[in-house]
């Protein structure tokens, strides 16, 4: 007998593919908004292509794009993943946020990496000053 | 109006409901999702046993981006609560994460009772008597946990309405 | 019948000077001794009787004593069993055998006789002596004929005579208006009047508005009281100058009606809407207000004996298991119209609408069956799809409940229980919403059934679209934000086939937490050529979308096959079973099916067995089916 496929009306749900951690199990929720990651972020009204995620590339931490913009553009974050405090570095993939968003997040980050050196630096003016003091 | 702010705030509400630290208890006031009202029980085998002591949450709509103002309202004697009631405590302040919520913060809060952090005293007391005569910190603290339930006896024969009054004059303050 | 000329020639003016002041008692016994005999042919009075009326019209309080006694000795008369008067008898006891017309007549000039009594004597007394007198006098009439069973007969003369009433030949009538006048009965004969009056009202309302919900009738009732009725008494009136208000006749009549529909009131609103007229007229009713007789309390009364009634037949006939949901919406529908038009303020239908809100609530079907009414699939609510169809048309001026109360904002009557809201009842659909405390269960609801139909593909995206606008002005935009993705995800679907039109699949791409009331946990797995066939369009999909992949639901979709030159159109668990019979002539075990899809061996069998019944394959025996070639 011959059983011939003509056309299939199929259903189907999408999901992020997202990274999994050491332990083998990858997040579910975004850790700053508490909503999962195949929803939206508390900004966005529908999830998936309008709400992407960014994927943690120093660490193995994903967000909402939009929910780390939000971290980010705080002085206070200092750019620092807010889940393990490392600097925050991004995986570029196609196609996730727009390019307006890519760039702000870009800007944000070099932004903070430029304030840290910046106190790095007086950090060890102040040492050297510490160094004269003491030398006195 | 609905606000991210106020999403999260629901959020972390549902947490609290569905499994709340031991412990800690905490719900927004029933007509603003922005001040909360928290109890923390004193943690077992500490000089804090059993105290239940209150404490007001206020957020706003940059949470979970800032850190919510945390104040107690109970009596509290402690290495890093001010005479005010507000706290110094990192995660509070300069350590603050947007992964935080109700629930992470009142267990910070909580293990902080029995864990000073005594290198940035908030109370200079509280911190010596800790540090040079134990014992005496310890019956200290003891006061505060009977004056906490005393705080709740008297709560009891008001009203709540009168309650949260109270509580919102100490917030003016 | 004593002349004055005659009294006058025998008792001669007085003089006062004639009487002895101690005498006085005894003059007056004189003089009423005298008066009793009459109306005997009078005697010529003796001097003393003389010289006694001289000595008692002396000065005023002789007179008052003299009235007194006077009235003493007439009551006497009075009391005696049967009263004797100029030769005939009158006496209550016979009033009812007798001929009512000669007692009437009798009793007339009696009366006129002892009015006319102390002006033919000329016995000159002070007015307030003579009112004395006139008052003791007509208190004995009254007395005399007062007896009900006098006033019962002339209620019945009138009502079997009412058709002649307005005869000025009937004797009797014009005889019995000069008795009443006669014996300053008036007011009593006007009741007797307004109660034959009400009794032929009623009696007409109840033999021809029963039942008769459908049609106007306050015209004809109008028409008769005041053809039939008014017109009737119009000369009895007149000729006792005595005035009964149209006005207040139709007040009559309308408390009757209300009475009466009162009493039927549950079975008009069940009839409604072929009942509205009768609503219509019975809020008229109601409201009537007759010149200067209203009384507030009526309106009161009536009003809560409307809603008392109502009530009592809604706990007996209506709040009972025995009444399905969609009646129940039904009826609630009727009461909220029909009590909106017999009082727009909507204070009644707040007290009535209450207990079945209450009851209501307590319905497990209660929320979808107002979804699918709302959504017009379910026939016989059709009526709430047209309300929400004209939600548009109402709510275009207001953004919200809010503003739209504040415009409509009047005063609460003062019947009104202290939370009265009215918005919150005068329209038909908040009005249902409104018995649940949150809008959240019908949006739900609504979500759930907007889904299902989205991923059966039962009903047209544009349809889906319209219905979901008309209930955001209902329930609020924002509410619907997990419809909005799901009507997305749908959208973007389609636009998706374009992309990957090399392929035969067409695949509805959801966000699947905005779904996890519709999709259930996959009972079996595809047949391993569709999960290919599955994959590269997944790997298609991974390609345009980073990051992303899909994740088949197996329990939704349809495959269109051909099998045998026929073509089917199955769901997906049919269509992986019959795969496995492809391009293969073996007899396969329901076993092997089962493991390979991942399917119990209970609905493999079910699916074997479909099949079977369409021709397709053979069963060889329980466990092993084969191709029908």
């Amino acid at each position: 007998m011959k059983v011939q496929v003509l056309e299939w009306n199929a259903v189907a749900s999408w999901h992020w593919d997202l990274k999994v951690d050491d332990s083998g199990v990858a997040d579910e929720l975004c850790g700053i908004c508490r909503v999962p990651f195949d929803g939206t972020c508390p900004s966005c009204k529908y999830p998936g292509t309008d709400c992407p995620l960014i994927l943690g590339d120093g660490c193995t931490h994903n967000f909402h794009l939009h929910c780390i913009l939000k971290w980010l553009e705080q002085d206070t974050s200092k750019g620092l993943c807010p889940m393990c405090r490392q600097v925050f570095v991004y995986k570029r993939i196609k196609n996730m946020g727009t390019s307006e968003e890519l760039h702000n997040l870009q800007v944000l980050i070099e932004g903070h990496k430029a304030m840290r050196e910046r106190e790095n630096e007086e950090n060890e003016f102040d040492s050297f000053e510490d160094d004269v003091r003491m030398t006195d | 109006m609905s606000t991210p702010a106020k999403r999260r705030l629901m959020r972390d509400f549902k947490r609290m409901q569905q499994d709340a630290p031991s412990g800690v208890s905490a719900s927004p006031l029933p007509d603003n999702v922005m001040t909360w009202n928290a109890v923390i029980i004193g943690p077992a085998d500490t000089p804090f046993e059993d105290g239940t002591f209150k404490l007001v949450m206020q957020f706003d709509e940059q949470y979970p981006n800032k850190p919510p103002t945390v104040k107690f309202i109970s009596e509290m004697f402690h290495p890093n609560v001010y005479a005010s009631g507000e706290l110094c405590l990192d995660i509070l302040q300069n350590r603050w994460s947007p992964t935080y919520d109700v629930s992470s913060i009142l267990t910070s809060i909580q293990s902080l009772l029995n864990d000073p952090n005594i290198s940035s005293p908030a109370n200079a007391e509280a911190a010596n008597l800790y540090k040079e005569h134990r014992s005496q910190y310890i019956k200290r603290v003891r006061e505060t946990v009977e004056n906490s339930w005393n705080d709740d006896d008297d709560d009891d024969e008001e009203d709540d309405e009168d309650e949260d009054e109270d509580e919102d004059d100490a917030n003016d303050k | 019948m004593l002349s004055s000329e005659l009294i006058s020639s025998i008792i001669p003016t007085p003089n006062l000077s004639d009487i002895n002041a101690g005498e006085l008692e005894n003059d007056i016994s004189i003089i009423i001794n005298w008066i009793k005999l009459f109306p005997q042919p009078i005697a010529e009075p003796t001097l003393r009787v003389k010289s006694a009326v001289k000595s008692v019209l002396k000065d005023e309080s002789s007179q008052f004593q003299f009235t007194k006694l006077l009235n003493n000795s007439i009551n006497e008369n009075f009391q005696l069993e049967g009263f004797h008067m100029d030769g005939m008898n009158i006496c209550p006891d016979e009033l009812q055998g007798a001929d009512l017309a000669t007692v009437i007549s009798r009793v007339i000039n009696t009366k006129r006789f002892y009015d006319n009594l102390l002006i033919s004597l000329n016995l000159n007394l002070s007015t307030s002596c003579l009112n004395l007198y006139k008052k003791n006098i007509n208190k004995n009439f009254k007395l005399l004929i007062g007896e009900e069973v006098f006033l019962a007969k002339i209620y019945t003369y009138f009502d079997e005579n009412f058709l002649r009433l307005n005869s000025f030949h009937d004797f009797n009538i014009i005889l019995m208006l000069q008795f009443f006048e006669a014996i300053e009965m008036k007011n009593e004969l006007n009741q007797i009047l307004i109660n034959i009056l009400i009794k032929k009202i009623k009696f007409y309302i109840n033999e021809n508005f029963k039942l008769a919900w459908s049609v106007p009738i306050l015209h004809t009732l109008n028409n008769f009281i005041e053809h039939q009725i008014y017109s009737n008494i119009d000369f009895v009136l007149k000729s006792l100058h005595l005035s009964i208000d149209m006005n207040d006749l139709i007040k009559i009549g309308y408390n009757e009606l209300i009475s009466l529909r009162i009493n039927e009131i549950y079975s008009i609103i069940i009839d409604y809407p072929k009942s509205e007229i009768s609503l219509v007229e019975l809020n008229r009713c109601l409201n009537f207000q007759n010149s200067d007789n209203f009384d507030p309390n009526i309106e009161f009364y009536q009003r809560n004996k409307l809603v008392e009634n109502f009530s009592d037949n809604v706990n007996k006939n209506l709040l009972n298991a025995g009444i399905n949901t969609i009646n129940l919406i039904k009826t609630y529908i009727k009461i909220i119209k029909s009590f909106l038009i017999l009082d727009p303020k909507g204070v009644l239908l707040d007290k009535v609408i209450r207990p079945v809100r209450k009851y209501l609530k307590t319905r497990d079907d209660i929320i979808n069956k107002l979804v699918l009414g709302l959504l017009n699939k379910e026939p016989e609510l059709v009526e709430l799809s047209r309300e929400l169809q004209n939600t548009e048309k109402s709510f275009k001026l207001f953004k919200n409940f809010d503003e739209l109360n504040d415009l409509n904002w009047v005063p609460d009557p003062i019947d009104a229980l202290p939370d009265f809201k009215k918005f919150k009842i005068n329209d038909i659909i908040q009005s249902l919403i409104s018995i649940f405390d949150s809008k959240e269960i019908f949006i739900v609801e609504f979500t759930k059934l907007f889904g299902n139909k989205m991923i059966n593909s039962e009903e047209d995206l544009s349809v889906i679209l319209k219905m979901i606008n008309l209930l955001k002005l209902r329930f609020g935009k924002n509410e619907f934000f997990n419809l909005d993705i799901m009507v997305k995800d749908f959208i973007n679907s389609r636009s998706n086939r374009g992309m990957v039109d090399s392929t035969n699949l067409n695949c509805l791409i959801l966000s699947h937490l905005y779904w996890s009331d519709i999709i259930e946990t996959p009972s079996f797995t595809l047949h391993p050529s569709l999960l290919l066939t599955f994959q590269a369009y997944n790997e298609m999909y991974k390609r345009e979308n980073f990051n992303r992949f899909l994740k088949i639901i197996p329990n939704f979709g349809t495959v269109k096959l051909s099998l045998e030159g026929k073509s089917y159109n199955v769901p997906l668990d049919k269509a992986s079973v019959i795969l496995m019979f492809h391009d293969n002539n073996e007899p396969v075990s329901v076993a092997s099916i089962s493991e390979t899809l991942n399917m119990s061996e209970y609905f493999t069998n079910k699916i074997l067995e479909f099949w079977v019944s369409e021709g397709i394959l053979l069963k060889i025996t329980p466990q092993l089916y084969a191709s029908n070639e």
